[in-house]
């Protein structure tokens, strides 16, 4: 009974593995349809180094004096922050013939619109029907995309205790204008929200409303929250550019990786027999799973140096099985029985495993933390591989070695566990 | 199926510390020996440079991929750019429009701050510093930017001439448009201070983790251990002339967070024997070669199979993948070698240096019993 229950979870395990797989990594046409069938890989966004994007160069409005004396470093700063906050952490800031910027992004839908926002000075400014300027961006502490009570986007704003001061100031005096009491918010030169003012509002918070799409208010609160920069940019030339590592750069990585794999399956089940087909297994299920956690989550984004955290958390999901068989190995010969190996192999290993892992995670952490662009991704990309190569290596192999156990005869001889092992010292 | 282990063997690898130690130390000397005469070889990406776009427009048949090719042979062959010429083909394309437009392809060409001119070899991030000449206080670069232009749109105009004669093209024609810009490099100078700067952090943090784990002697020769994996691999991609661009920087982090684990692997284990009673009269020196010992399979083999990995990434892959990949084989010897030969003598050395040695933490159990027995007893 146990035994038809083992061998019918293997055979699901198995066609899970084949079926996910393939709708993994293989692309391939629908039939009787025109559309493609486009693999979970395919759809983990990748960064300008693997799938090419766009190029601008951004130039300041001045003359070329004042661009001599322009601050460059700062303005690479804000715009860097758009980019990050927009979620193009991988796209590169240039200073190109000594004023002017060149920003390369990757594919996006929109290129036109993300450059715009790049360059926009995003001078914010609360004006009155005289043209009169009570606010600016300055006094906004933060900025964040919402929704109002209609369920329309919109930016709320959070002031700075001066700035709530002066908002306050600024809708006392409008409300009780007789002209007009409409307060006029500027954004440039662009007039993006223009309410009525009916009463005098001491508030830490405001928000613009009446945009018309949740795009549009994501960037002005983006363009706000990074600052004004002190000049705006003109675009020059956009380009459309290739993969900046060359063509064929995912392939032949994706080539490499599926070799790696089979010789590592071989290797495991070479030195650790039926505990290596297990861990192959195992780590079969762990490419898979990482590829659809790395598709699922919007804010990765693949570049070479996430495909290097790729391969190290493969590695390190080896490494976890290693230690643990070695263990199990080491309490077998030194007179344990099979399950009792197994058994304190896993509880002992778990805890190398574990220090192993926790520190390579509070490495990928910091480094999150700290950097911005590729390098960002490359934590990312390890952090999420060795919190899943840890459930598959521990938690995972040990389950198919206990589906494993009814179909065996001699557990000993499947696991290759020897009770003396040879000495030569 | 094979059985190896070498847990009954017995090493004496914590006494010959002074010559492992010894062995590591060259290599890296003579690396940082080479770095300070020839330099690093560093890449397009950390160098400022000047990029020169060659669009080709209208030609009928025009063979994008020879063109490419042939380029590509003229600039690194003929002219000895000295490998520090990239390209990326791009398709030319407005602000509002993405897709190809028909019959233009622009390419672009990436110099390095250092090029061949006459057989010798100039600094493009030099200065000119003759006041007399009309480009006082540019940089060769700008000036040479200019001269490469030139240089490329005469190259480009015989090769279209030679090849596609039917266009008729001439200097005046149409058929070609070379524009060249310098690139600052400040920016990416930027990146790696931040990333040096969280690399830093990053092992503070995980000192910290081991030190609270462990010991902080084995936090310390853990870090130390983890310093010298990362200057044998600097040391020896500069040996090898291997050209460090961006992915450098991954590389250093991979390998950073990958031979970390081998070291803690070796830590758990003379954790694990310091703790056991029967041991309590053991000295460090056989606790290390025992902990050395007992973890020798398991680092061969982990070592063995990320190697496959990343040699099958260097086999297969592009230019820049190898030049991520090398500098990972070589982090991953190093870590090999140091997690079997150094992080647990550093451990017993440090150990001798803040004279601990041979206190074991059974004997203070046994020894907290012995007086908790005594108390109860008086």
């Amino acid at each position: 009974m146990r035994k038809t229950k083992s061998i019918v979870i293997l055979t699901i395990l198995a066609v899970l593995i084949v079926v996910l797989g393939t709708a993994s990594f293989a692309s391939f046409p629908i039939p009787n349809s025109i559309r493609d069938y486009n693999s979970i890989f395919s759809q983990i966004s990748k960064g300008i180094d693997l799938e090419g994007g766009y190029y601008a160069v951004l130039t300041p409005e001045v003359s070329e004096e004042e661009a001599d004396k322009l601050d460059l470093d700062s303005v690479i700063q804000t715009i860097r922050t758009r980019l990050d906050d927009k979620g193009y952490t991988e796209a590169t800031i240039t200073k190109q013939d000594v004023t002017s910027l060149r920003v390369e992004i990757p594919n996006v839908d929109n290129a036109d619109e993300v450059l715009e926002i790049l360059g926009s000075q995003g001078k914010l400014e609360f004006r009155d029907s005289s043209g009169t300027v009570w606010l600016t961006g300055d006094d906004v502490e933060k900025a964040t995309k919402g929704y109002d009570q209609d369920g329309k986007p919109c930016v709320n704003l959070e002031f700075t205790a001066n700035g709530q001061k002066k908002f306050a100031n600024a809708t006392e005096t409008i409300s009780s204008s007789s002209s007009d009491n409409y307060l006029y918010i500027y954004l440039g030169d662009t007039l993006v929200s223009q309410p009525q003012c009916k009463e005098t509002i001491n508030s830490r918070t405001a928000s613009i409303t009446g945009l018309e799409t949740v795009e549009e208010a994501e960037n002005i609160a983006a363009v706000i929250s990074s600052g004004a920069l002190s000049v705006s940019f003109v675009i020059g030339e956009t380009r459309q550019i290739s993969a900046t590592l060359g063509e064929g750069v995912v392939n032949n990585a994706l080539i490499a990786a599926g070799i790696g794999l089979l010789v590592i399956f071989a290797i495991l089940i070479i030195f650790y027999g039926g505990m290596g087909v297990a861990a192959s297994v195992a780590l079969a299920v762990y490419v898979i799973l990482y590829t659809i956690v790395l598709a699922l989550f919007p804010w990765v984004q693949l570049t070479f140096p996430g495909i290097a955290g790729i391969i190290l958390s493969i590695g390190m999901a080896v490494d976890a099985n290693v230690v643990i068989f070695e263990r199990i190995k080491e309490e077998y010969a030194s007179g344990k029985t099979c399950t009792a190996a197994i058994r304190a192999g896993y509880k002992r290993a778990f805890i190398t495993v574990f220090d192993s892992n926790v520190t390579t995670v509070i490495a990928a952490i910091v480094l999150w933390i700290f950097c911005s662009g590729s390098i960002q991704g490359f934590a990312i990309t390890l952090f999420l591989g060795v919190l899943v190569s840890m459930f598959t290596s521990v938690v995972l192999t040990r389950w198919i070695m206990k589906l494993f156990r009814p179909l065996t005869k001699n557990e000993e001889k499947f696991y290759g566990l020897v009770r003396k092992e040879a000495t030569n010292g | 199926m094979v059985n190896f282990s070498f847990r009954d063997k017995k090493f004496r690898i914590s006494e010959k510390f002074f010559l492992y130690l010894a062995i590591g130390l060259v290599v890296i000397a003579v690396g940082f020996v080479f770095m300070a005469i020839k330099g690093m070889n560093v890449g397009i990406e950390f160098s400022a440079g000047a990029t020169v776009e060659v669009s080709v427009k209208n030609i009928e048949n025009f063979d994008e991929s020879s063109f490419k090719k042939d380029f590509e042979g003229w600039l690194q062959g003929d002219r000895n750019f000295d490998g520090t010429v990239e390209y990326k083909d791009q398709y030319q394309t407005s602000t509002t429009q993405t897709s190809r437009t028909a019959g233009v392809a622009t390419f672009e060409f990436r110099f390095g701050t250092k090029m061949k001119s006459d057989g010798q070899e100039i600094d493009l991030s030099a200065t000119v510093d003759d006041e007399t000449s009309d480009d006082y206080g540019k940089t060769l670069l700008m000036v040479k930017a200019e001269e490469v232009k030139k240089e490329i749109s005469t190259a480009v105009l015989a090769y279209l001439q030679d090849k596609y004669p039917s266009a008729e093209v001439t200097e005046t024609s149409e058929h070609f448009e070379i524009n060249a810009h310098t690139l600052d490099n400040d920016v990416m100078l930027y990146t790696i201070r931040t990333a040096f700067i969280a690399i830093a952090v990053a092992i503070v943090a995980m000192l910290v983790y081991i030190c609270f784990r462990f010991t902080w002697v084995a936090g310390i020769s853990a870090v130390l251990t983890l310093c010298f994996n990362v200057l044998v691999m600097v040391s020896l991609t500069t040996l090898f002339r291997i050209p460090v661009n961006s992915t450098f920087i991954a590389a250093v982090i991979t390998i950073i967070g990958y031979s970390i684990n081998a070291t803690i692997v070796v830590f758990d284990r003379v954790r694990e024997l310091d703790a056991l009673p029967s041991m309590v009269n053991e000295s460090d020196e056989t606790i290390a070669n025992k902990s050395i010992a007992a973890t020798l399979s398991r680092t061969i083999l982990t070592t063995l199979t990320t190697l496959v990995v990343i040699v099958l990434l260097a086999v297969f892959g592009t230019n820049s993948i190898k030049e991520f990949a090398y500098p990972i084989i070589f982090g991953l010897i190093a870590g090999a070698y140091s997690s079997v030969f150094l992080a647990a003598p550093i451990w017993v050395y440090l150990r001798k240096l803040f004279r601990q040695s041979g206190k074991r933490s059974s004997a203070k159990k046994s020894l907290k019993k012995k007086a908790a027995a005594a108390t109860t007893n008086a």
